[in-house]
């Protein structure tokens, strides 16, 4: 197996005087699907452009599989495919020629650039005409042609700026699939500013705010260090007796009412089920539960919290 | 050296040929409609205003290869400058620049291949106009000197190299096309009507940016057409090489976007 990795080291960016970001650190050392969120503003672009040697850092170092990422380092631009969040594309080329020239300008000879071009058409599983001239391409077309156009020189790093954005669910299932594929031998490192998309992808998610890296963990962590102990209760239409029910009752404490939930927290668990039978008996109950965080809930905790 | 024809280059360069070749035509068409009608004007000019045919000395074919290159030193040269205004400003207003700066490709091949499809698309509709304007001249007027029309010719190359640094380095350096095409043009026009104005003999062999237009009227040692060509070229060269600094330097310098 091919060694692979990033290690960033107390990267700073400022422009003029906003600092854009703050000593982040971050070590990959093995393939996977990886999650930069954040606030609009946090820092994601900028931390993807430095890692991608577009912009170069005010402090710190960056290194890709060891080698050290600058602008003078041409060689190491082959190791990363960067999709830009708003990139254009040559419009007046059709999608094979933009696919022959992108593979040119990765190096990749004359001779063997058919081939390759064709393997990736079919791995990335683009359903178009090649000769289609890429301005008549609807959004999600030219994500896949620009997706396909970085990894054509075979990457190791795989940087992907807000790919899933501005996409029906059908080309996001699409794309999110190509990325699993992709990362069970590359390291993929994807941004969002949206959580629903990390969550189910990644095995780690880093979380920027106002330049910082505020949280490094897998989902599950903290899906689990967001739950409390509490339930929740929704009911159709008796949502006050539900809760004068609840407060007036000695197992429970801490009642509140959050939109159309009453949250509340049991002092004995195991009398969970006959207040449960107790409540399906007097009022109309639609749904009862431990009550998890949504995924927006999450976001704005975490950014909250730092 | 080998970065300019590195397999990155010609990729690069087919990309600027197919974005660039559907203008040859156009531009070379217009530009021999152009020299065509300069010989006409000048023949016309006596019949258009009388008291001008006792002001005007008779037409010879040197007249009228002057003023196709006076012509052409002014407005081919802010045609050349505007198409170069697209080289970089452009690829930075459609957001492609991400593509090629991803790429391992050097900056200096990526100038030069912009400049290079666009000084080629330039020379060959000039070459065009000028084939025109001869064949014009030997119809209407008489032969024109043949060999001091192509010497002016290649003058006129190296100033339009010249010309076109101009061009590449502002694009560089400038926010949109159009602003770039604006400043470029303004800055040609400036730098022609000032050359046009210093008339006085003894300067006209060190007047390099109308030297083109000059030889088909005065003699001028080869020595001095020489030194003038190096200038030029020297002038352009560097120009280029400070395009190549500014593009390598736009990842510090532009983008405050986070």
């Amino acid at each position: 197996m091919k060694k692979i990795g990033v290690k960033v080291e107390a990267l700073s960016k400022n422009f003029d005087d906003v600092k854009a970001l703050k000593q982040v650190s971050i070590q990959i050392d093995k393939p996977g699907l990886y999650g930069l969120i954040g606030p609009n503003g946090a820092g994601k672009t900028t931390l993807l452009k430095c890692i991608s040697s577009l912009l170069v850092p005010s402090e710190g170092d960056i290194h890709l599989n060891g080698d050290r990422v600058s602008p003078k380092n041409l060689a190491i631009r082959n190791k990363i495919g960067f999709l830009p969040e708003d990139s254009g594309l040559y419009d007046r080329l059709s999608a094979k020629e933009f696919l022959h020239v992108m593979a040119g300008m990765s190096g990749i000879p004359k001779d063997v650039r058919s081939n390759k071009v064709r393997d990736v058409v079919e791995y990335i599983g683009i359903d178009f005409p090649p000769s289609k001239i890429v301005k008549y391409l609807s959004t999600g077309q030219r994500r896949l042609l620009l997706l396909a156009s970085i990894i054509l020189h075979e990457p190791d790093i795989i940087i992907l700026d807000e790919s899933l954005s501005g996409l029906d669910p059908i080309n996001r299932e699409r794309i999110s699939e190509i990325m699993r594929r992709l990362a069970k031998e590359n390291i993929v490192i994807f941004s969002s500013h949206i959580l629903s998309d990390i969550w189910r992808l990644c095995e780690k998610i880093y979380v920027l705010n106002d330049g910082s890296l505020i949280v490094e963990d897998n989902p599950d962590s903290i899906l689990s260090r967001m739950t409390d102990d509490s339930f929740f209760v929704t009911s159709k239409i008796n949502i006050e007796e539900v809760k004068d029910y609840l407060e007036k009752n000695k197992f429970v404490q801490e009642v509140s009412i959050q939109g159309e939930r009453i949250i509340f927290r049991l002092k004995d668990f195991s009398k969970a089920n006959q207040l449960v039978g107790e409540m399906l008996e007097k009022f109309e109950i639609v749904s009862f539960g431990p009550n998890i965080p949504d995924l927006d809930q999450i976001f704005t905790r975490l950014v909250d919290a730092s | 050296m080998r970065e300019i024809f590195s397999t990155q280059s010609k990729s690069f360069l087919f990309k600027e040929w197919k974005y660039i070749r559907r203008k040859i035509l156009p531009l070379s068409i217009g530009l021999a409609i152009f020299g065509f009608l300069t010989v006409i004007l000048l023949l016309a000019l006596p019949y258009l205003a009388d008291f001008l045919e006792s002001l005007l000395p008779e037409v010879t074919p040197e007249m009228s290869i002057q003023s196709f290159m006076d012509s052409t030193n002014s407005i081919v040269s802010i045609i050349a400058v505007i198409l170069c205004a697209d080289a970089i400003a452009g690829e930075r207003e459609q957001n492609t620049l991400v593509l090629i700066q991803t790429k391992p490709i050097s900056p200096v091949s990526v100038i030069l291949t912009k400049l290079a499809v666009r000084y080629l698309l330039v020379l060959i509709s000039t070459i065009a106009g000028a084939i025109a304007v001869f064949f014009g001249t030997w119809a209407f007027i008489g032969l024109p000197d043949i060999q001091s029309f192509i010497v002016s010719l290649i003058v006129y190359a190296i100033t339009l190299f010249t010309y076109m640094s101009i061009g590449i380095l502002i694009s560089t350096i400038a926010k949109s096309q159009i602003s770039a095409g604006v400043i470029s043009a303004v800055v040609i026009l400036v730098i022609t009507l000032i050359s046009a104005f210093l008339m006085f003999e003894e300067f006209q062999p060190y007047n390099i940016f109308m030297m083109s237009v000059n030889l088909s009227m005065m003699e001028f040692s080869p020595t001095n057409i020489a030194i003038v060509c190096v200038v030029l070229f020297l002038l352009g060269s560097a120009l280029i090489a400070v395009s190549v600094l500014a593009y390598y330097s736009e990842k510090e310098l532009t983008r405050k976007k986070v």
